[in-house]
This record gives C-alpha cells, sequence and structure tokens, in this order.
C-alpha cells in the first residue's frame, strides 16, 4: 500500500463516494457497509420490519445459492471443455475446438515415441473432474457455513424489540459469521473438503507438470526434473562445506603450531649448546 | 449514502502518507551468511555489542522484524539494554532454488553453523537462546541432537505438540496435503493467506474498521503500519521444510512423540541438557498454551519452567503489557543464575 497506487485508489474511493450506488466492484469493507445501510433502510421502510428482515434474510439465502451455483457452473464449462481437450467425448455440448482437437490429441499419443504420453493425457483428464468434484463439495461446505450464519443473524435481529439500524445490523452479521466461521474450521466434514481440494489440486498440478516436462525433454529444454537434480546435488555439497571461518581459524592454528614449533627448536639448540 | 466515511478516507490518506514504514529499527551487522540464511549481530546506536552472547531463533514464516517494530515496542533493544550481546538467526527470503531445504539444513546446518561460531567466540561456553515460534521446535531438536551446547533455552510459544489441542492452524494444517518439491516452494501469500482465514472479520474488516480511531493517534497509527507491514510479509517457505513441518509436526506430533528424525537421527528431546523456561500466552489462537506443553513431562522439574501470560500471540513480542511482563520474566529467570 504506497505512493501512487494508493492515492488513486482513494481518488477512486472519493468518487464512488455519494448517492450513487455504483454497479461496479467495491472495497468488501465499504461494500459491508453499503449493503447493511440497504437493509436497514429498507426494514425503515416498512411497517413491520421483522416479516422484512424475513424476506431480506430470504433474499440473501437466495443470492448465495445463485453465486454459488454460477461459480459451479463456470468450473464445470471449464472442465468440461479441458476434459474434451484431453480426448474424452464428454456430453456433445462441448465447444468445437475442444471437440474437434480432443480426438485428434487422443490418437496422437499412440504413434510411435510418444505413445508414453497417452497415460499422462489420461491422468490429467481424470484430474480434472475430481478436482472439479472438490470445488463443488468445498462450495457446498461453504454456503453451508454461510447459512448458518445468516439464520443466526436473523435469529439475534429478531430478539431484540427494536428495528436495527446499519451499524447493528453489520456488527451482528460480523460476530455470527465469525463464529460460523470457527465452527467451520473445527467441523471435520469441511476438513475432508478442504484436504480433498489440496489433493486434487496437487493431483491437476502433477499431471499436467508430468506432461510439460516431458514434452520441454522432447525438445532439450531444460526440465524441473534437471533443476531439481542440479539442486540436490548443490545441497549435498553445501552440507558437506566446513564452516566458513573454520578455514581461518585452522590457518591461525596452524600459524601458532609454527611459532611453538620454532620456539622448541630454539630451546633444543639452546639445550645442546649447554650441553656442548 | 456513502461508500466510505469521511473519516476512513483521512485515515487512509494518512495511512498513504507514511508509506512504506521503517522496519528492522536497530542497528545491526551480518556477521555470518549461508544463503538464504544468515546471523545477525545488534548493537544499540552508537553502541558497540557486549555483554554475554543471547541467539534468538525466529520463524520461516515471517519476518523477525516483529521482535523490533519500533523504537519503543523493540523485543530486541530492551535485551540490548538489559546489558546483552544479541544475535539473531534470520532464515532470509528463500528462492525457488532453496525448494529442497529441510529441517536437516535448517537446523543442522544453519543453526549449528550459528551456535558454532558463537561457541567459538566465547570459550565453548554454552550459549543462552530464545526460539520464538518454530524458530523454538528448531533451536529445541539442536538442543537435543548436541546436548550441552545450548546452556538456557527460552522457548516463546513454540508448537511442541500441536495435536494436543484443537486449534484453527492446526485443523488447516490436518487439510494439507504434502506436494510435489517439484512444484516449488509454497507461496508466502497463501501463508498470509491462511493466517488470515483464521481470524477473518476481525483482521479482514474490524481492523480497519478501527483506523480512524487509531489514526487519531500517531504513534498508534506507527504501531498500526508496523505490524501491518509485518503481517502481510511472509516469505516463501521451501517445499521441503514446510512439507515436513506440517506432516510430521502438525499432523502426526513426531516431535513429541520422539518419530522425528533430522539427518538420520533421532530427535530425543529427553536429551536436552538446557534449563529450559517456556513462555506462552494465555489467549494465543495460533499457539494454544495447550500445544506448547510437554518438555515439562520430559525433563526433571528443576531444569523447567512455564510461564503463561495473559494476552494473544502477537503480545509477547510487541511491547505492549504482556511483552513487558514476558520481558521482566525472562530477564529475571536469565539473572537467576548469571
Amino acid at each position: 500500500m504506497s505512493g501512487d497506487f494508493v492515492d488513486q485508489w482513494l481518488d477512486w474511493l472519493r468518487q464512488q463516494a455519494g448517492e450513487t450506488p455504483a454497479g461496479g466492484p467495491i472495497p468488501w469493507q465499504a461494500g459491508l457497509h453499503n449493503a447493511m445501510q440497504q437493509i436497514a433502510d429498507e426494514l425503515a421502510k416498512q411497517s413491520d420490519w421483522r416479516k422484512a428482515l424475513q424476506k431480506q434474510t430470504e433474499m440473501l439465502l437466495a443470492d448465495l445459492q445463485r453465486s454459488l451455483d454460477q461459480a459451479n457452473t463456470a468450473s464445470s464449462q471449464l472442465a468440461g471443455w479441458l476434459t474434451g481437450l484431453a480426448g474424452d467425448k464428454g456430453d456433445g455440448q462441448m465447444p468445437d475446438p475442444a471437440a474437434m482437437l480432443g480426438p485428434f490429441l487422443c490418437q496422437w499419443p499412440a504413434l510411435g515415441l510418444a505413445a508414453c504420453r497417452d497415460r499422462e493425457w489420461r491422468q490429467l483428464r481424470d484430474a480434472l473432474p475430481q478436482l472439479q468434484r472438490a470445488q463443488a463439495d468445498y462450495g457446498v461446505c461453504l454456503l453451508g457455513m454461510a447459512e448458518d450464519a445468516l439464520h443466526t443473524w436473523h435469529r439475534q435481529l429478531l430478539a431484540d424489540d427494536e428495528r436495527p439500524d446499519a451499524e447493528t445490523l453489520e456488527q451482528v452479521w460480523l460476530t455470527v459469521l465469525e463464529e460460523a466461521w470457527q465452527r467451520l474450521l473445527r467441523d471435520p466434514q469441511h476438513q475432508d473438503c478442504l484436504r480433498r481440494l489440496n489433493m486434487t489440486t496437487g493431483q491437476l498440478r502433477e499431471a499436467g507438470g508430468a506432461l510439460l516436462e516431458d514434452l520441454l525433454q522432447m525438445f532439450h529444454l531444460p526440465t524441473r526434473r534437471d533443476l531439481l537434480a542440479l539442486r540436490q546435488r548443490l545441497q549435498q555439497v553445501r552440507r558437506q562445506l566446513p564452516d566458513s571461518d573454520l578455514t581461518e581459524e585452522l590457518s591461525e592454528l596452524r600459524a601458532e603450531i609454527r611459532t611453538l614449533r620454532d620456539e622448541v627448536s630454539g630451546l633444543q639448540r639452546q639445550v645442546a649448546a649447554q650441553r656442548s | 449514502m456513502t461508500f466510505a466515511s469521511p473519516e476512513l478516507l483521512q485515515a487512509l490518506h494518512q495511512c498513504s502518507k507514511r508509506q512504506p514504514v521503517a522496519r528492522d529499527v536497530t542497528p545491526f551487522e551480518t556477521v555470518l551468511q549461508q544463503a538464504p540464511f544468515s546471523l545477525r549481530r545488534y548493537h544499540l546506536p552508537a553502541h558497540p555489542p557486549a555483554g554475554k552472547p543471547l541467539l534468538l531463533v525466529y520463524s520461516t514464516v515471517n519476518r523477525p522484524d516483529l521482535l523490533d517494530l519500533s523504537v519503543r515496542r523493540s523485543m530486541i533493544r530492551k535485551l540490548l539494554e538489559a546489558g546483552r550481546d544479541v544475535f539473531l538467526v534470520d532464515w532470509g527470503r528463500p528462492l525457488s532454488a532453496d525448494c529442497l531445504l529441510d529441517l536437516e539444513d535448517y537446523v543442522q546446518d544453519f543453526l549449528g553453523r550459528a551456535v558454532r561460531w558463537l561457541a567459538r567466540r566465547h570459550d565453548a561456553q554454552p550459549l543462552d537462546a530464545i526460539g520464538i515460534c518454530q524458530g523454538g521446535i528448531f533451536l529445541s531438536c539442536y538442543a537435543a541432537l548436541h546436548p550441552g551446547t545450548i546452556g538456557r533455552l527460552i522457548n516463546m510459544a513454540v508448537p511442541l505438540h500441536p495435536p494436543a489441542a484443537g486449534h484453527g492452524l492446526g485443523h488447516l494444517a490436518e487439510s494439507w496435503t504434502a506436494t510435489s518439491v517439484a512444484d516449488g516452494n509454497i507461496p508466502g501469500p497463501l501463508l498470509s493467506a491462511a493466517f488470515t482465514a483464521l481470524k477473518p472479520t476481525d483482521l479482514l474488516i474490524r481492523r480497519y474498521a478501527s483506523l480512524p480511531a487509531v489514526s487519531a493517534n500517531e504513534e498508534a497509527l506507527d504501531d498500526f503500519l508496523h505490524l501491518e507491514a509485518w503481517m502481510y510479509d511472509c516469505p516463501d517457505q521451501p517445499a521441503a521444510l514446510f512439507n515436513q513441518f506440517v506432516t510430521e509436526l502438525y499432523q502426526q506430533g513426531a516431535l513429541l512423540r520422539g518419530r522425528l528424525t533430522i539427518g538420520g537421527r533421532r530427535v530425543d528431546l529427553s536429551a536436552i541438557t538446557a534449563r529450559v523456561l517456556s513462555i506462552h500466552a494465555e489467549q494465543d489462537h495460533l499457539v494454544p498454551p495447550a500445544v506448547t506443553a510437554g518438555l515439562g513431562e520430559i525433563l526433571p522439574s528443576d531444569r523447567y519452567r512455564a510461564v503463561g501470560v495473559s494476552g494473544g500471540h502477537l503480545g509477547l513480542f510487541t511491547g505492549g503489557r504482556s511483552g513487558r511482563a514476558v520481558m521482566a520474566a525472562i530477564l529475571d529467570w536469565l539473572a537467576a543464575d548469571d
């Protein structure tokens, strides 16, 4: 957060201030204030604020579900396209380029030396729907948490006799959201969803990475495997290096030994001279 | 209806003017280096370093300037003022070329070089050392693998046994699947996001909501910005170290169970010959008190003492009320048989 960028951002924020409800993205905190103010205004307009709050809560829940559905649709379209590209026949609704390219790519690995690519294409193709499922499941976890928070928010606001203002709406929301989030973090089902999301992301990266590595190697370009092997060798060498100041200390010790030897030789000469 | 209050806009302008904030306020020189690791030696302005050496070992997940946020709140400065010759292990900012660095490199190699460097310059006397969070794990392992090298060990919020209690970081760690080292380091921003995810409304909303009030006081605003700069500056984590740390220490609790091996040697904490002071914060959401315990059952009672102070994780280091209590406890404990 420094310099021109912040000033530009502040100018933009100032432009957004006022009566104009902006359609574009707004900073999250200002967005929260705005949303809560809109709800408070709506409650103020209605004779029965409790009924209005019920309606607002239902609308927020519907919005949440819609956001999740949109995210799932986008993810599904992307996965469908990539799956098609990876050679699957799909459901016949895939975009044309993938539909044309996929079967071709599926044939290509079977040719000669590239036959081994087939396994990697299949790994990639399997990894995609798994990631998509994990993403969808994680979305359900988040939706459950948000629903939990919204229901609690609704209940807590209803428990008060007075119609809540924007500030109360926001503070109660922040408290219940934090509590719901903490419950989610402790929930073994959430941990399982997150674990699967991490795992499937890793599998997809691995499958894509392996394919890319082999292709690079075919063109004699350095790959991550090559770099890793090099790093391993450097690591072994470094671990065997003596402390940097040890050499200096050894030199000092050698010099001291030389001095001591000289002194001993001198003493020996003196003794020999006395004896003679 | 406005999107941001005039007070908030004013506060944001003040923040903008004060950027970038100065970090690492106490002067130091680098006395040893083996990238990405280095060893710093601090001194007070216009004073040469002096006194009995004290080695600080911080965590790899953030930069160590938490211990030196400002002149008023610097733990390092207070230790210097108490007459100690303060050294700090700076783990640096690992590059992608460092993705293979693991516990063996951090404990046996880097930390080992620092301890040996100090020992050679102080007649091989056992060293006084403070381990902070993950840094305390490194130091405890080193003290166990090299008995006699560390004379007095102060562990501050050290997660010796994360599975001992349910907590946010432990839950997130449970869901971690080890990455392929070839995929590179764990991005620092991912770690920042994970820490933020432990208290999202507090850290993303309430913290900034208080900004107008904070900005009315220049000192408070400086403290806010220093902490902000520190909080979102997580270096990338070497993949091998991070995977090992999360799976073996956080998921399996291998250290306290005596199952952790470093460079082929089993880490047996009962081999520690140092006297140990363990400090924890009672309301620490990152390292709850229960996960810092364990050494008390392993070491004889005359060599182990645990101290809890009121407050959260950061308060231990940033010089507020709990920070002052911690500093007093450390200095008293060190003075007891100096």
